[in-house]
C-alpha cells in the first residue's frame, strides 16, 4: 500500500533552450499536416488523391506522439527510469522477462492489430471517407492511444494487474464484477462477429474456402516439425509454412476450376459448424499442436501484408471513388448499418480509433515484459498509432471502389437480392449508379461467381487490395490472386483471433466457475475443460448462427452490437485510469482520461439508447420486434422475411439483440458511477485512499526511451557499457 | 552502420520478435540467476504456455 511514491514529483531532466533545428523540423511538420487537411475540408465534388489523407495522418500522429505523449509521460504519469519495472524485478525468463522496446512494440503490435481496424473503417465507409478518417486520426491521438498507453503504465506499476483486478481493487468489487461481466460478454459478442465476417467471406468460394481449409494442416504439420523434427527453429517453420501458405492460394484457384470445387462450395451454414468444431478442438488440444504454428503464420502475414498495403497505396496514390460524407451521414439510412454519423461512426470504427479491447493486452503481457517505465510512450502511444494508420489505409482501400460496387456488396441480401439485375436496382434505389454489366465484371475479375451482398467488410477490402496491389505488381492478370491472398490474410487472422479467443475464454470461465465449484476450475480435468470449451464455442456460435440467418443481415444487426461492448471495455478502462489518477492526487490532470470517457460514455450509451428505444423499427431492437410479432400475429410474412419461420427468427433475435444493448448501458452506468463514487471519496478523505501500486525499487538497466536513442542517452548507454543488441 | 551488421540486427531483430530465442533467454536467466539449479527442457518449457497470447480484433 503506497501513494508516496507515486505523488513523488519525477526527476526532471535539465531543461535546455530550444533549438532551432528542432524548430524548423516541427513547424515543417504542422505545416505539412495543416495543407493536407486543408485539402481534405475543402475539396467537395472533385476526386481526391489517397496520400493527402496518408500526409494528414502521419503528421498528426508525430506531433500528437512529440508533444501530447510527451506530456502525458511526463507531468501526467510521471513515468520513472530510476524505477525498476516489474521484468526487471521479478525477472524469471519466462512471463517476467526484460523484452528489448523494439521487439515489445512488434509484441505489443501484433498482439492488438487485427481484423478490426480493417473492418470497421469499411463498414464507415458508408457515411464518406471524410467522418471515418477524423475520428480514426483526432480518436487516436486523444483517447485510445491515451487510454492503451496509461493502462500500461499502471498495470506496470502494479506487477502487471489485469483489467478486471485493477477495476475491483482501484473502484471497488461493484465496479469490478460489472468489468468482468464486461470482459467476458465482449469476447463472446467479438469472436462472433469476426468468425461472421469469415463465414461472409468464405460462403460460396471454393477458392477461399480450399485456401483457408488447407490452413489446418499445414499448421498441424508445422506443430509437428516444430515439436520433433527441428525444437526451436521457429523462422525455418514459419518459411516452411508461408511457403505452403501460397500454394495454397494458387491451389485453390486451380480447385475452383476443377470438379473438386462442388465439395468446397459451402452453405453459410455448413461453414458455422465447421468453425465451430474447429474452435472447440483449438480450446481443447495442446497449444504447440494448433494455435502456437497459426499464431507464428499469422503474424508474419499480418506484419508483412500490413506493410505491403503502405508501399501500394504510397506507390499507386490511388484517386478515391467515395463522397467525402455521404446523404447517410445525416439521413441514418444507410444499407450498411442504420443510424446517423453521431453516435454510429464511433461505436462502427473501434480499433483504430479507440478500442476497449486493448486494454486487456495492456494489462496482459506487455507491461510485464517493459524495461524502462519511459518506454510506455513508444509502446502504449506508439503501439496505437501504429494500428490507427492501418485502420487509415483500410478506409482508403474502401473508399477506392465504385460507391455503386460498394453497396452492392455491403448491403444485407435482403435489400440487394442475389442477382446483378436485383442488386443493380437496388443500388439505384440507394442513389448510386452501377451496371448488371459491370458487377458480373468485378466479380470475373477477381474469379468468383458473385460480390452482391459479400458483406462484413473482408470481401470489400479485398477487392481494395486488390486493385492496389495489382496496380504494383502483376497488373489484372494477378487481380485474382491478390484478392483471394487478401481473403486468406483476414481469415486467418480472424481465425486466430477466434481460436485463441476461444481458449483465454474458457480459462476465464473455469477460473469463474472454479470459485464456485472446484473441479471444474481444475485445467486439466478432462470432462471440465470440454464442458467449459463447449460453453463458450456454443454462446458465440449462437450469435455466428443467428448473423448468418439473419433475414435483416448479419453484420447489420451485429455490429453494432460489437462496437458497443468494445467501447463499453474502453470505459472501464477509462474509469480506471481516472480513479487512479485522482485517488494518487493528480485532480488536476484527470481530465486527460476523463474527457475521453465522457466523450466514450456519450456515444455509447447514445448508441445504446437508440438501439433500445429508437420507434424507427430500422433502428431500434424492440420496435423492429414489435413490428415483426405484430405480424406474426396476423400471419402475415413481412419482407425480407420469407416465411414464417423466418419471422419467428427475426422477433426471437430483435429480443437477444435488444436485451444486450440495455445490459451494455446498464454496465456503463455501473462501473462510472463506482468510479464517481470512488473518486468522491478521495477527495474528501483527509488521508490519500490506498492503492495498490507496487513499492519503488530503484533499477539498474539503462535504456533508451524512444526507438532511436538520443544523444545523452547514447551517452548513458555508453557509460553504462552497453553493447546493443548481440 | 555497414551493410554486414544491419543484416545481423535484422537477424537479431527477427529471432527475438519470432520467440526463436525464448528458449535460450530463459536458460541464459536461469544460469544467470540460480546456477546449480535445475531447468526446464525445451518440451516443458513449451508446455507451460496453455493459454494462447490474447489477440484483439
Amino acid at each position: 500500500m503506497n501513494t508516496v511514491t507515486e505523488d513523488s514529483p519525477a526527476p526532471e531532466a535539465p531543461r535546455t533552450g530550444p533549438d532551432p533545428k528542432q524548430i524548423a523540423i516541427w513547424t515543417a511538420v504542422s505545416i505539412a499536416g495543416a495543407v493536407a487537411w486543408g485539402v481534405l475540408a475543402l475539396s467537395r465534388g472533385e476526386e481526391i488523391n489517397a496520400v493527402w489523407l496518408v500526409v494528414a495522418a502521419l503528421c498528426s500522429y508525430a506531433i500528437a506522439y512529440r508533444f501530447y505523449a510527451r506530456f502525458i509521460a511526463r507531468r501526467v504519469l510521471r513515468v520513472d527510469n530510476r524505477r525498476a519495472t516489474p521484468a526487471e524485478r521479478l525477472e524469471n525468463g519466462i512471463d517476467y522477462h526484460v523484452t528489448d522496446r523494439r521487439v515489445l512494440l512488434g509484441h505489443h503490435f501484433a498482439a492488438i492489430a487485427g481484423a478490426g481496424p480493417l473492418v470497421g473503417p469499411v463498414l464507415a465507409a458508408q457515411m464518406g471517407y471524410l467522418p471515418g478518417t477524423m475520428w480514426i486520426i483526432i480518436g487516436v491521438i486523444f483517447a485510445g492511444a491515451v487510454q492503451d498507453m496509461v493502462i500500461l503504465f499502471f498495470s506496470m506499476r502494479r506487477d502487471g494487474k489485469s483489467l478486471g483486478q485493477m477495476a475491483r481493487e482501484e473502484i471497488g468489487p461493484v465496479g469490478g464484477v460489472a468489468a468482468l461481466v464486461a470482459v467476458f460478454t465482449i469476447m463472446i459478442i467479438l469472436l462472433g462477429v469476426l468468425a461472421l465476417v469469415v463465414v461472409n467471406a468464405l460462403a460460396k468460394s471454393p477458392w477461399g474456402t480450399f485456401s483457408i481449409a488447407m490452413t489446418i494442416p499445414i499448421a498441424l504439420f508445422m506443430g509437428l516439425y516444430l515439436r520433433v523434427l527441428r525444437p526451436g527453429r521457429v523462422i525455418e517453420t514459419t518459411v516452411i509454412g508461408v511457403g505452403l501458405l501460397l500454394l495454397a492460394i494458387v491451389g485453390g484457384g486451380w480447385v475452383q476450376d476443377s470438379s473438386w470445387a462442388a465439395a468446397f462450395t459451402l452453405d453459410p451454414r455448413t461453414l458455422v459448424i465447421c468453425l465451430a468444431v474447429y474452435g472447440f478442438f483449438a480450446s481443447v488440444l495442446p497449444v504447440w499442436m494448433l494455435l502456437a504454428p497459426r499464431d507464428y503464420l499469422s503474424t508474419f502475414m499480418k506484419i508483412g501484408t500490413i506493410a505491403l498495403l503502405a508501399v501500394g497505396v504510397l506507390v499507386t496514390m490511388p484517386v478515391l471513388q467515395n463522397e467525402a460524407v455521404t446523404k447517410f451521414a445525416s439521413t441514418g439510412t444507410g444499407p450498411v448499418f442504420a443510424g446517423s454519423l453521431f453516435p454510429f461512426v464511433f461505436i462502427t470504427i473501434a480499433c483504430g480509433a479507440l478500442s476497449g479491447f486493448h486494454a486487456l493486452i495492456a494489462s496482459g503481457t506487455t507491461p510485464k515484459m517493459i524495461q524502462k517505465e519511459s518506454q510506455v510512450r513508444l509502446i502504449g502511444y506508439g503501439g496505437m498509432l501504429m494500428e490507427s494508420f492501418v485502420a487509415v489505409m483500410a478506409i482508403i482501400a474502401a473508399s477506392l471502389l465504385d460507391p455503386g460496387l460498394y453497396y452492392a456488396m455491403n448491403a444485407p441480401a435482403g435489400v440487394v437480392g442475389s442477382t446483378f439485375e436485383s442488386a443493380a436496382q437496388a443500388v439505384s434505389n440507394l442513389g448510386f449508379t452501377i451496371t448488371p454489366a459491370d458487377l458480373a465484371a468485378a466479380s470475373a475479375a477477381v474469379d468468383e461467381e458473385t460480390l452482391v451482398a459479400r458483406t462484413g467488410g473482408a470481401p470489400t477490402l479485398a477487392v481494395g487490395i486488390s486493385e492496389i496491389f495489382s496496380g504494383v505488381l502483376g497488373g489484372d492478370a494477378l487481380r485474382a490472386f491478390w484478392y483471394h491472398f487478401a481473403i486468406m490474410f483476414e481469415a486467418l487472422f480472424i481465425l486466430t483471433t477466434v481460436d485463441a479467443g476461444t481458449r483465454v475464454g474458457r480459462f476465464m470461465l473455469q477460473d469463474t466457475l472454479g470459485n464456485i465449484w472446484k473441479p471444474i476450475g481444475r485445467v486439466s480435468w478432462l470432462p471440465g475443460l470440454w464442458a467449459t470449451s463447449a460453453v463458450v464455442v456454443g454462446a458465440w456460435g449462437y450469435f455466428l448462427y443467428t448473423g448468418v440467418t439473419n433475414p435483416l443481415g448479419g453484420i447489420n444487426q451485429l455490429f453494432p452490437l460489437f462496437g458497443i461492448a468494445n467501447q463499453l471495455l474502453a470505459a472501464v478502462a477509462l474509469t480506471v485510469a481516472t480513479v487512479i489518477l485522482v485517488k494518487s492526487g493528480r485532480l488536476k490532470w484527470a481530465w486527460v482520461t476523463a474527457v475521453p470517457l465522457a466523450w466514450d460514455a456519450a456515444v455509447t450509451l447514445t448508441a445504446s439508447w437508440q438501439k433500445v428505444f429508437s420507434d424507427d423499427p430500422r433502428m431500434g431492437f424492440f420496435a423492429q420486434r414489435e413490428r415483426f410479432a405484430a405480424a406474426l400475429d396476423r400471419g402475415e410474412v413481412l419482407a425480407p422475411a420469407r416465411n414464417l419461420d423466418q419471422m419467428r427468427e427475426v422477433v426471437t433475435n430483435s429480443t437477444v439483440d435488444g436485451v444486450l444493448a440495455a445490459l451494455f448501458a446498464v454496465l456503463i452506468i455501473i462501473v462510472i458511477g463506482d468510479g464517481a463514487r470512488t473518486c468522491v471519496r478521495a477527495l474528501r478523505a483527509r488521508e490519500p485512499l490506498s492503492t495498490t501500486e507496487t513499492p519503488f525499487v530503484e533499477s539498474a538497466i539503462v535504456a533508451p526511451a524512444g526507438l532511436i536513442p538520443t544523444a545523452q542517452e547514447r551517452q548513458e548507454l555508453a557509460a553504462a557499457g552497453d553493447r546493443g543488441p548481440r | 552502420m555497414t551493410a554486414r551488421s544491419a543484416v545481423r540486427r535484422l537477424w537479431w531483430y527477427v529471432r527475438e520478435l519470432s520467440g526463436e530465442t525464448a528458449y535460450d533467454n530463459y536458460l541464459a536467466h536461469r544460469r544467470g540467476t540460480h546456477p546449480t539449479a535445475p531447468v526446464l527442457t525445451r518440451r516443458e518449457f513449451e508446455d507451460r504456455k496453455t493459454t494462447p497470447a490474447i489477440r484483439c480484433c
